[in-house]
């Protein structure tokens, strides 16, 4: 179990200076087990400093954060607990690598927690599975590995602490295509297997409108549309107004309709929007 | 071609202490003035390929010319690095100076051009990349699509004919993505720049004149877009996928419907299936 | 935090500070500093304080961004204060007591001494860009160029230095938080065990420092970057008359600290 709900988020940066910024504000969000939550915003809407909340790495202004009901930041014991239950990814991970191999540098995390050696290895061959890396790479130097799969590798090294929730910020980016779509399966099957509750930050709506069960966009420190994709994705007009993209078929669509042809609102797949389209040539209702 | 400016004579090029090539002979003629893509997988080879242009590598065997000139030869490097602009992927990594005028000034200083013509050249520059409000900014505090902006001015100050993006957009968001691609569209069709980008996002390349795909370091596909993305199985081979549009006309076209390859950005996409539905009607 | 660091920082502006040579806020600033080490009564460092407060106010720098300045150096200042109130001899406070007043003023001083300094290097830095400091810098000590010193390549490396300094303590706050999240522990344990744990942040911060120098020695080259030979600039050092003007009452500063010094006073 495990459920995460924000209460009445706020955030200043640098209260009490001249440069003081509200990022976030009176953000409430429940997410539940299991849940695969999209969360997308242009760059300082934010959406980062709102998964910093997650883990305690940053402390409300104003407002709470509860784990399975309890508040996450209740003391010093509850705020570190809560870095091993709520896994972070930031982005560009592979600029944390620093051990000389990759099986240590996974094994950073669960270390971190005092486990046992023997439960340690588990972990770190368990994560290792997860994220395709090979287990005749532990001995190597994660720096001289490519930069996917340093990626990987930094990855790892979160999920060998098990986290009940994984909450991954752009975990794609600078990637080849074949190389996002390998890593998006990846976090799809750990998803799978291990039931826990995944967060992904994204700027690329087409994996946002594959991936997620749910999307919550962030606009301007607060939280403006939150529902499936179809129903976020209905919206592409504002979406695209207020800076963000949308999936091509949705941009699509929108200027279809806006050429008199009457493309449901819903469509934001390929699939759909050519199944729509195959439907009006034939004269079908869609 | 009628006046190729970038030219690849069977180039070869192997990295120091690898035992693969990275180019596997490369012949290659670039139109003065045109816009190329070039797309392709981690190691394809196509970032070797762009720092062939510039001088940065020369070939193992087989010549680059820019411009008439080999860039083999060392008393000629300046001549080659003054016509070639680079950009490259992470923006912070490029720009030397704490204010932004001054950075975009640093090619022509290091050029020898007078002071008052540097000043010329960095203001039009600034102006052209959309940035001269900022010119007085620090430049770790702005986005990152304007730091690329500002990595485009550091270089066109130089004045250059050709301009060579690796990877700029790699580590950007929509928004600088947009940005950073709209300007360099823009320098090519309205200053008659020839524009090289190197790219992992198809969309960025369906206004291209010509796109290459790169693979084991040679030139697995060169043409029109519209012709390139039409070859389905070699995208799936290389890893790259189909932009949305491609991908649709073609399903269209499969079903029946008669339509046009090559209408590729959204706009022309969505007129040109609309007419042949009210046609068909 | 890191971020609140404002070493080498430049703020641009437009004040007589801002627009005076580099190379004669550079000779200023030397004179400066000889001059704050002839203080050695309260009527010397008022002088000095009161100079360095003109210059502030004539360089519309905030106080408060010059104190965010001396702030990360405040260890040292205590430390230097504690040292002297409790290790200068002379008439004790109460009797019996260590601290003399002797102490307090030589404390007091001290302090003074270090804030002066500070601030009056960091005026340097903030209202002179670090191009503008580092063309100056350079014609100031190209004479020894004639003893094969490699001017240029110096004050190159200097001025990427400050340039990169921002970039480097953004990533360090990047690094931190990164390994933070994966449990990692900055502030429980003894010094051995917290100067260990500082590894998970040095090493990433050392590689990612080396490849930007990679890559930016070849952006720089791509952008026909090769040494000093045959540059040209396009701001031009230009002494004018506020500059011979300032450089006059630098001198005059100086002669008078040196004055009180003799003086006794």
């Amino acid at each position: 179990m495990a459920e995460i709900k924000a209460e009445g988020l706020t955030y200043v940066y640098s209260a009490g200076t001249p440069f003081e910024k509200t990022a976030i504000e009176d953000v409430s969000l429940t997410i539940g087990q299991g849940e695969l939550v999209a969360v997308i915003g242009h760059t300082g809407s934010g959406k980062s400093t709102f998964i910093q909340h997650l883990n305690a790495l940053l402390t409300p202004s104003a407002g709470r954060v509860l784990l399975d009901g309890e508040d996450i930041n209740r003391d010093k014991y509850s705020r570190r607990d809560v870095k091993r239950r709520v896994g972070l990814v930031f982005q560009y991970p592979e600029y944390q690598l620093f051990e000389e191999t990759v099986y240590r540098d996974i094994a950073f995390g669960p270390r971190n927690m005092k486990l046992p050696e023997g439960e340690i290895d588990e972990r770190v061959r368990e994560a290792a599975r997860f994220v395709g890396v090979d287990e005749g790479l532990f001995e190597h130097s994660p720096l001289e590995l490519s930069g996917g799969q340093k990626r990987r590798i930094a990855i790892a090294g979160v999920i060998a602490m098990r986290p009940e929730v994984l909450i991954l910020d752009e975990p794609t980016a600078g990637l080849d295509p074949a190389g996002c779509a390998q890593l998006q399966e990846n976090i799809c099957r750990y998803r799978e297997e291990t039931g826990s509750t995944v967060l992904l930050v994204s700027h690329n709506m087409d994996d946002v409108a594959r991936l997620a069960g749910r999307v919550v966009v962030f606009d301007h420190g607060r939280v403006v549309m939150d529902g499936s994709p179809a129903e976020v994705f209905s919206h592409a007009g504002r979406l695209l107004e207020i800076g963000l993209n949308v999936p091509r078929a949705s941009e699509l669509a929108l200027a279809l309709r806006k050429k008199g042809v009457p493309v449901p609102e819903d469509v934001f797949t390929h699939e759909r929007l050519l199944a729509s389209l195959l439907a009006l040539r034939e004269g079908r209702p869609c | 071609m009628l006046n190729p400016v970038i030219v690849f004579e069977n180039v070869h090029y192997t990295y120091p202490g690898d035992e693969l090539e990275s180019l596997c002979g490369v012949d290659l003629a670039i139109e003065r003035g045109s816009f190329v893509a070039v797309l392709g997988r981690n190691g394809s080879g196509k970032s070797t390929l762009a720092k062939h242009m510039n001088a940065i590598l020369v070939p193992t065997s087989g010549r680059v010319l820019i411009d008439g000139i080999d860039t083999a030869d060392e008393a000629k490097v300046l001549e080659v690095r003054r016509r070639v602009g680079m950009v490259f992927q992470n923006p912070d990594n490029q720009i030397v100076a704490n204010v932004v005028e001054d950075d975009v000034a640093f090619a022509p200083e290091n050029l020898g051009v007078e002071p008052t013509e540097i000043r010329r050249r960095v203001d039009a520059a600034l102006a052209l990349t959309g940035m001269s409000e900022y010119s007085m900014h620090a430049p770790h505090l702005l986005s990152g699509g304007q730091k690329q902006r500002v990595a485009i001015a550091g270089v066109i100050a130089m004045e250059p004919e050709i301009l060579v993006l690796d990877e700029p957009t790699a580590m950007l968001d929509p928004l600088g993505r947009k940005e950073v691609v709209d300007t360099a569209y823009a320098l090519c069709k309205a200053r008659g720049m020839t524009v090289v980008l190197i790219t992992h996002h198809m969309d960025e390349c369906v206004d291209a004149d010509r796109l290459l795909v790169m693979s084991n370091g040679s030139i697995a596909a060169d043409g029109s877009p519209a012709a390139v993305f039409s070859d389905q199985a070699l995208m799936e081979r290389e890893g790259l996928g189909v932009p949305e549009t491609a991908r649709l006309l073609q399903a269209l076209r499969a079903s029946g419907m008669a339509l046009p390859e090559d209408r590729l950005d959204t706009e022309g996409c969505a007129e040109a299936i609309a007419q042949a539905i009210r046609t068909e009607a | 935090m890191l971020k609140d660091i404002t070493l080498g920082q430049y703020f641009p502006g437009d004040s007589v500070v801002h627009r005076l040579d580099a190379r004669t806020k550079l000779v200023l600033v030397i004179v400066y500093i000889v001059a704050l080490f002839q203080a050695q009564s309260w009527l010397g460092f008022g002088l000095v304080t009161l100079v360095t407060a003109g210059c502030v106010a004539a360089s519309r720098i905030p106080p408060k961004t010059m104190f965010k300045g001396v702030k990360p150096m405040l260890f040292i200042i205590v430390l230097t204060a504690m040292l002297n109130i409790f290790y200068t001899s002379g008439t004790p406070v109460l009797p019996g007591w260590i601290i003399t007043w002797e102490g307090i003023s030589r404390a007091c001083q001290m302090v003074l001494r270090i804030v002066l300094l500070i601030s009056g290097t960091f005026l340097l830095t903030y209202t002179t860009s670090p191009i503008a400091l580092t063309d100056g810098l350079e014609m100031l000590l190209n004479p020894l160029r004639r003893l094969h010193v490699p001017v240029h390549e110096m004050t190159m490396m200097m001025s990427m230095a400050l340039r990169f300094i921002p970039t480097l303590i953004e990533e360090t706050d990047k690094i931190m938080s990164a390994q933070k999240a994966r449990g990692a522990d900055f502030e429980t344990g003894g010094l051995v065990q917290r100067a260990k744990a500082l590894l998970p942040i040095l090493v990433p911060l050392f590689v990612s420092a080396f490849r930007r120098a990679d890559e930016l020695a070849v952006a720089m080259e791509s952008r026909c970057y090769h040494g000093g030979e045959g540059r040209t600039r396009m701001k031009q050092l230009r002494m004018g008359r506020a500059d011979h003007i300032a450089l006059f009452l630098g001198a005059a500063f100086l002669a008078a600290m040196i004055a009180l010094k003799r003086l006794g006073l």
